[in-house]
């Protein structure tokens, strides 16, 4: 049973070790979640990605792709965890509004997460990214199930 | 780390410009609909980017957006959220409660009310300020409210912490409904709202 929801806003990155805790980030268009799980402890943490690259100097977090992932990284680190045993998922990264002038900010959200983790080593398990419609996403911290929820109602696991 | 229901919104003066432009969105809404329209702004608010999903109410509940971009001495963006069921049923009252196969006509007029909501704001704006502002076509979205706004917040925000947000309420024909008017132009030192709106808090 879930006893605690943490939402996860935009930008931000949290990191829970209650067993009956889950982390969320509602409805995400070009927005994509990071979600890590690592089986020992367990631990979950997410990061709620706006941007893909930091300007520069900007203090490390969970809004830009590319500081996201060494920031989920040291995060987990920190509460005893070890990031390259941890499942790695991505999901989100949708162009909700096509058809506009708007950049495709969605699409370089996950190539600049990719690009991250492939220099920290790390391999993604499992994705959902692009498409258009947006997505509500929970990570489950007892058993690293990550559900994913549509706009339009539709439900399934990741 | 931050989380999102730790920031808060900030209520603000409504700025004149606002409530004119309301009452001609109003005039333009009575014109199409043929019924007489008003339109209110209730409130305007300084909302935080963390809390967007927040904006109608539950983060996951389905709203309909309207999206217009515009260009010319200022760019950016203007979008109207309603909440679907209310501004569906608005709709079907005008169009005399259509079947199910005059689904395509709903979602039409939808939109139709929308673009006019929207183009008479900004026109209202623009012709207050003597700026030349120029709309790009509409867009109609089903969706979330912070899936359709994420994108706009990623591309013009940046780094700001919070955009203005404008509750409206509509009554129509004894009819009430709501929504929220969010106008993002790009920022620089002139583009501030406030600034375009004419009188800041």
């Amino acid at each position: 049973m879930i006893a605690s929801v943490l939402a996860v806003g935009l930008g931000a990155a949290q990191l829970s070790r209650d067993p009956d805790a889950e982390l969320v980030a509602f409805s995400l268009g070009s927005c994509v979640a990071i979600c890590v799980w690592d089986p020992t402890g367990p631990i979950a943490a997410m990061a709620h990605v706006v941007l893909p690259d930091a300007p520069d100097h900007h203090p490390a977090g969970g809004k830009y792709g590319n500081q996201a992932v060494p920031y989920l990284v040291d995060l987990l680190r920190r509460a005893g965890g070890h990031p390259w045993r941890a499942q790695w998922k991505l999901a989100g990264g949708a162009n909700v509004l096509r058809g506009t002038k708007l950049p495709p900010i969605g699409e370089r959200n996950v190539q600049a997460i990719r690009a991250a983790m492939r220099a920290q080593g790390l391999t993604i398990s499992a994705e959902e990214t692009g498409g258009t419609v947006g997505r509500t996403i929970r990570l489950r911290v007892r058993d690293g199930v990550i559900q994913l929820r549509l706009a339009g109602g539709r439900e399934h696991c990741l | 780390m931050s989380q999102s229901r730790s920031a808060r919104t900030r209520r603000l003066p409504i700025p004149d410009a606002i409530l004119e432009a309301a009452s001609r969105s109003a005039v333009a809404l009575s014109s199409f609909v043929e019924e007489p329209v008003s339109m209110t702004p209730r409130s305007v608010s300084e909302w935080p980017t963390t809390r967007l999903p927040y904006l109608l109410g539950r983060p996951d509940t389905r709203v309909l957006g309207v999206y217009l971009g515009f260009e010319g001495d200022l760019d950016g963006h203007i979008v109207l959220l309603l909440r679907r069921n209310r501004a569906r049923h608005l709709v079907m009252q005008i169009l005399g409660n259509p079947t199910e196969e005059d689904e395509n006509m709903v979602n039409s007029a939808l939109g139709e009310v929308g673009n006019i909501t929207v183009s008479s704001f900004l026109s209202a704006l623009a012709d207050r300020r003597q700026l030349d502002l120029r709309p790009t076509p509409p867009i109609v979205v089903d969706d979330l409210a912070g899936a359709i706004l994420d994108a706009i917040v990623a591309d013009v925000v940046g780094d700001l912490d919070s955009i203005m947000t404008i509750e409206v309420d509509l009554n129509w024909g004894g009819m009430r409904g709501g929504g929220t008017l969010l106008i993002i132009p790009r920022p620089s030192a002139e583009t501030n709202m406030f600034h375009v709106l004419g009188n800041g808090p």
